[in-house]
């Protein structure tokens, strides 16, 4: 059902406007309109306005770099406290929040680092350690001959060649009389590069060092720490760096973890608030004309009416002027829609939430789905033990997330219907696990066995089908009734009755009545046709060949749920041909929880079908405009910014 | 002979469709996850496309359903 709104203006003193908007934001019910009320970017520019945008901005970046997403949890009471304590109009007040957060955030940052720098050192660490095993005795025996021993990062291909111009260099610039040593050692690092351990005398050392850069080699630093040296000389002082490390790493984390938990909800609360309060403070700039006065327009639900104006006329006394009336036609397609369904069915209004919402004056077809759906899904199911199954998951699941409210909430509720029409349908089948039921229980179809009795299942499927299809172009001839639109009328009308011409003449000429049903059946389909000629012409005509095609296309009803029933009956096969082994009964469960599966997916995806295809298709049209209450963010549903 | 004939005449008449089915829905459904992925909002609409051509399948089992009995 939609809701019926009014139209409702308040006329006031510029004086109490700031309390008005705030009180209307707590009643929640008003859907602002916009009225020519100059241009907008007069009336959400200033200083004020500037600086709270940078500010919530600023916040929404720093709960980001929290990484915090808790709004499930945020502490509205803490919301509600910030709304009273701190003063965000004027400029000082959010100068002295942005001065906070600028240093919250150099905080924050260097914590930041501080992490990124010990990660970063516990990787090279880790590299270190290797290095320092295999190199460290090499590094002690030449440190004890007394000669300079440095690492070198160098190009495999290139090192053979570097190694011999290496040796003719000392060799010319050792001092004569004295012997020209070099040692080294090599390990690779990857595809193409070599770490190499050099060891010379010292003295000569600087000049080695030069030849080497020369030919492209790179001075190894392990760590950018001054300890880098002695710590690829020592594999003792490595590990108890290495030791070291992790604890100061979880200390930062620890820290880090702490200051999202604690300032995370603060800074999300005063998010919340300064987005409340610009929402009013650009309402407010909106309202003010020139004068003294300003004027609301705004759209409410009839129900809230009187709760409204009674709310109104107690706070603001006789300073306010309240006018209503009912939409005129002309309005009809700016009216926000809101859906007022019944509780049984308003679990089903997720089904529109995937579409354009209905017009105004538009049938709302939720009611409908929540007979239907069900009843086709549960049709293709048709299994007590699955439907049992199902049954017991929807509720534990709907326990499980009783104080969570939404979308898990609607999907659970419509899985539990489903499962109750699959437990209708089983007994209707006969059929509990398959052909289970039967076999220990001596369970009996109280209609008919599905993978016996094809066709009963595929003729009522058709029916339900013919039913569904016409009930949609009935709804269609309804709403171009309502909307004048005579040539919807003619169509639907016409298509109506040549379905209906067709299905008696092929129940005359079947002779399943013993009436004479042929002229009947002749005079629809001529009148049905006059009807699409002054309507739809032969688009009509194609539309009414796509409605008996839609009719058809019913029976994956059948189609689905005889390929359910016989892979459970397949299930039980197994046990037939394994025995009641272990191996057996493993394979029969793994098969029933596959069809279990096929079996919700399938049915839930199929029913979807029918209804957005076949049966939307003839009288849905998505032209409304959603109902957006102005209200505490708290009661509406919660947008997260991320 | 028969009977073997109209075996293989009920398969072929849910094999063709079945195997034109999934052609044209694996087209549908790679451009329509692209889709859903830039406008999250089309979801419906790509679920009707991708479901409309299930019922070449579905027409399919009927003539091989009657064609048995």
């Amino acid at each position: 059902m939609i809701a019926e709104m009014v139209h409702f203006r308040i006329l006031g003193l510029k004086s109490d406007i700031k309390e008005l908007i705030e009180h209307i934001r707590d009643l929640g019910v008003f859907h602002i309109t916009e009225e020519d009320n100059g241009p907008p970017s007069v009336a959400t520019k200033g200083p004020v306005i500037e600086k709270m945008r940078f500010l919530r901005a600023s916040l929404l970046g720093l709960l980001e770099d929290l990484g915090w997403k808790d709004w499930d949890n945020l502490d509205w009471d803490s919301v509600g406290y910030l709304r009273e304590v701190v003063p965000l109009d004027d400029i000082g007040p959010l100068d002295e929040i942005e001065k906070s957060l600028v240093e919250f955030k150099e905080r924050l940052d260097e914590i930041k680092d501080e992490i990124k720098s010990l990660e970063e050192s516990v990787v090279a660490l880790k590299q270190v350690y290797r290095l320092t095993s295999y190199f460290q005795p090499f590094f002690v025996t030449e440190r004890n001959k007394g000669y300079k021993v440095s690492l070198w990062l160098v190009n495999s291909s290139k090192l053979p060649n570097l190694l011999k111009t290496l040796e003719t260099n000392i060799r010319n610039i050792i001092p004569v009389g004295q012997r020209p040593f070099m040692g080294y050692k090599t390990l690779s690092q990857g595809k193409d590069l070599t770490l190499l351990a050099l060891s010379v005398v010292a003295e000569i050392n600087p000049t080695v060092s030069k030849i080497i850069e020369d030919l492209g080699g790179v001075p190894y630093r392990a760590l950018k720490s001054d300890l880098s040296d002695l710590i690829l000389e020592s594999p003792n002082m490595t590990q108890m760096e290495l030791k070291w490390l992790p604890k100061k790493l979880a200390q930062a984390k620890k820290t880090f973890e702490d200051t999202r938990r604690e300032w995370g909800p603060r800074l999300a609360a005063l998010y919340t608030l300064m987005d409340e309060r610009l929402e009013s403070l650009a309402l407010e700039r909106k309202l003010i004309r020139e004068g003294e006065y300003f004027t609301l327009n705004a759209w409410v639900p009839r129900s809230n009416l009187d709760g409204v104006i009674s709310s109104l006329k107690e706070r603001f006394k006789d300073r306010i002027l309240i006018t209503w009336r009912s939409p005129k036609p002309e309005e009809w397609d700016e009216v926000p829609v809101l859906l007022e369904n019944p509780k049984w069915a308003r679990p089903f209004e997720v089904f529109l939430k995937l579409l354009p919402l209905p017009g105004y004056k538009s049938m709302d077809p939720t009611p409908l789905i929540a007979i239907f759906f069900p009843l086709f899904a549960g049709c293709m199911i048709g299994d007590v033990g699955y439907g049992i199954i199902f049954l017991l998951c929807g509720i534990w699941l709907k326990a499980r997330n009783r104080e969570r409210n939404g979308l898990l909430c609607d999907i659970l509720q419509i899985l539990i219907n489903i499962s109750i029409f699959s437990i209708l349908w089983g007994f209707l089948y006969g059929e509990f696990f398959g052909d289970l039921g039967h076999r220990l229980l001596h369970l009996k179809p109280l209609w008919v066995e599905r993978t016996r009795g094809v066709v009963p299942v595929m003729a009522f499927a058709v029916a339900l089908g013919f039913t569904h299809v016409m009930l949609g172009l009935m709804l269609g001839a309804y709403e171009g009734i309502k909307c004048n639109n005579k040539r919807h009328v003619c169509e639907r009308i016409g298509t109506i009755s040549i379905i209906l011409g067709a299905v008696i003449f092929v129940a005359d000429q079947a002779k399943i009545t013993h009436i004479d049903l042929l002229w009947p059946a002749i005079a629809l389909l001529v009148f049905g046709l006059t009807l699409l000629a002054r309507g739809g012409g032969l688009t009509g005509l194609v539309e009414t060949i796509g409605s008996i095609g839609n009719i058809l296309s019913y029976i994956r009803i059948a189609a689905i749920g005889l390929s359910s029933a016989i892979l459970a009956m397949v299930a039980t096969k197994f046990l037939d041909v394994l025995g009641a082994s272990f191996f057996g009964i493993m394979l029969a469960l793994l098969i029933h929880l596959l069809n279990l599966i096929i079996a919700i997916v399938g049915s839930a995806l199929h029913s979807a079908r029918l209804h957005y295809v076949e049966f939307f298709g003839k009288f849905y049209e998505g032209k409304g405009n959603k109902y957006k209450p102005f209200s505490r963010r708290r009661e509406t549903a919660w947008k997260r910014p991320y | 002979m028969e009977k073997a004939l109209l075996g293989l005449a009920a398969a072929l008449a849910v094999g063709i469709p079945a195997l034109a089915t999934a052609y044209a829905q694996a087209k549908i459904g790679s451009a329509g996850a692209a889709t859903v992925a830039e406008k999250p909002e089309t979801a419906a609409i790509m679920i009707i496309l991708e479901a409309i051509p299930e019922t070449m399948v579905i027409l399919g089992f009927v003539v091989a359903i009657m064609l048995i009995l």
